[in-house]
């Protein structure tokens, strides 16, 4: 700011005084470029599912799983693979997961949400029982009032039939975005 | 807000004149994948145009005049006011052959608003069982959930607990 009296957002009154609202929508995390998601094979209840940065792969980067401001960060497995996040910031955050998982016959497999302790905080998401060899991404999604800065959250495996597993190689399958409300 | 002139949604300026504000837009959440059995609901049937019902023991709402109307925590109908809305919804049934699929539309009055399908049928079918909808409200106006198209669902006693931890849904305020 300069001249002028007041600014919101960074934006400054035009000379008629009209003051133009940039709504700042805190988009809080995004991680970008994701190609697959589904490790571990042969998912067990309990385990932790796994995203995967496609830009990732083969390297040690601590760049992937990049997000747009500070609210939110992964939970790395490895280099390239997240089983989780965490919200940096208290407040609501709206998350939406897509994953997906090779499956044969009617394999099956339920994903969901949880805090530290495994305590889910949204509801379960279904993949499964098709005749399909990829069962499709769906959306997992929650809504978490945050209200310890840096609680951790993770994509647990909460049921299994037969044996899901493997991460699939297509492009584009796999995102999460954390959206501070 | 004490001395201040001016806050935008109780965020006043610094000592330079700046104001940072996020947009304080509306949601609420009915679905929250607690567990509580289907037949525990007011659900008397699963076939297609019976009611359906969502769970939650605590719904979040930030949207002013939005209200649930529930039966021991079972969502029977929500009330939105004039505004413009966007809703997501999801859920998950419990059926009785490998073959199966549902779809689950919302309503007002015997208006469909748009539906979303679930299931497993032969090699086809494929969806990510979320349904959107976009509503334009002059007034207040109840809406609700109703079984569409489905074939080898399970009874509201056999449903278990899946309705509640699997069905959840969203609205925005976007306008």
């Amino acid at each position: 700011m300069s001249h002028n009296i007041i600014s919101l957002n960074g934006e400054t009154p035009s000379v008629d005084g009209t003051l133009a609202f940039n709504e700042n929508h805190d988009y809080a995390a995004k991680v970008t470029d994701l190609n697959h998601s589904g490790s571990p094979n042969n998912a067990q209840v309990g385990d932790y599912a796994q995203i995967r940065d496609a830009s990732g792969a083969g390297t040690a980067d601590a760049s992937y799983f990049s997000f747009i401001d500070a609210d939110a960060s992964a939970i790395k497995s490895n280099t390239s693979y997240s089983m989780g996040f965490t919200l940096e910031a208290v407040g609501v955050f709206y998350v939406e997961l897509v994953m997906k998982f090779i499956a044969d016959a009617n394999d099956a497999i339920v994903i969901q949400i949880v805090d530290s302790a495994n305590n889910p905080v949204g509801p379960k998401a279904y993949y499964g029982n098709t005749v399909r060899e990829y069962i499709y991404p769906t959306t997992i999604t929650a809504l978490i009032d945050n209200t310890t800065a840096g609680s951790n959250y993770y994509y647990r495996v909460q049921e299994v039939t037969n044996t899901p597993g493997q991460p699939t190689p297509n492009s584009g399958s796999s995102y999460l975005k954390c959206i501070k409300l | 807000m004490s001395h201040n002139a001016i806050e935008i949604n109780n965020n006043t300026p610094d000592r330079a004149g700046d104001i940072t504000a996020t947009a304080a837009i509306g949601y609420a959440r009915f679905g929250q994948g607690e567990s509580s059995a289907y037949s525990n609901s007011p659900a008397t049937g699963m076939s297609s145009g019976d009611s359906y019902y969502f769970y939650d023991t605590s719904p979040t709402s930030t949207i002013t005049g939005l209200s649930f109307t529930t039966t021991s925590d079972w969502c029977t109908s929500f009330t939105l006011p004039a505004g413009d809305y966007i809703v997501q919804w999801a859920f998950h049934v419990e059926n009785t052959a490998s073959s199966w699929h549902q779809k689950l539309q919302l309503m007002q009055g015997a208006t469909s608003y748009g539906g979303c399908f679930i299931g497993a049928t032969s090699n086809a079918e494929q969806s990510n069982g979320w349904g959107t909808a976009y509503l334009s409200i002059s007034s207040d106006t109840s809406y609700d959930w109703d079984l569409s198209t489905g074939a080898n669902i399970d009874t509201v006693a056999n449903q278990g607990t899946t309705p509640s931890q699997y069905g959840v849904f969203y609205i925005w305020k976007v306008g």
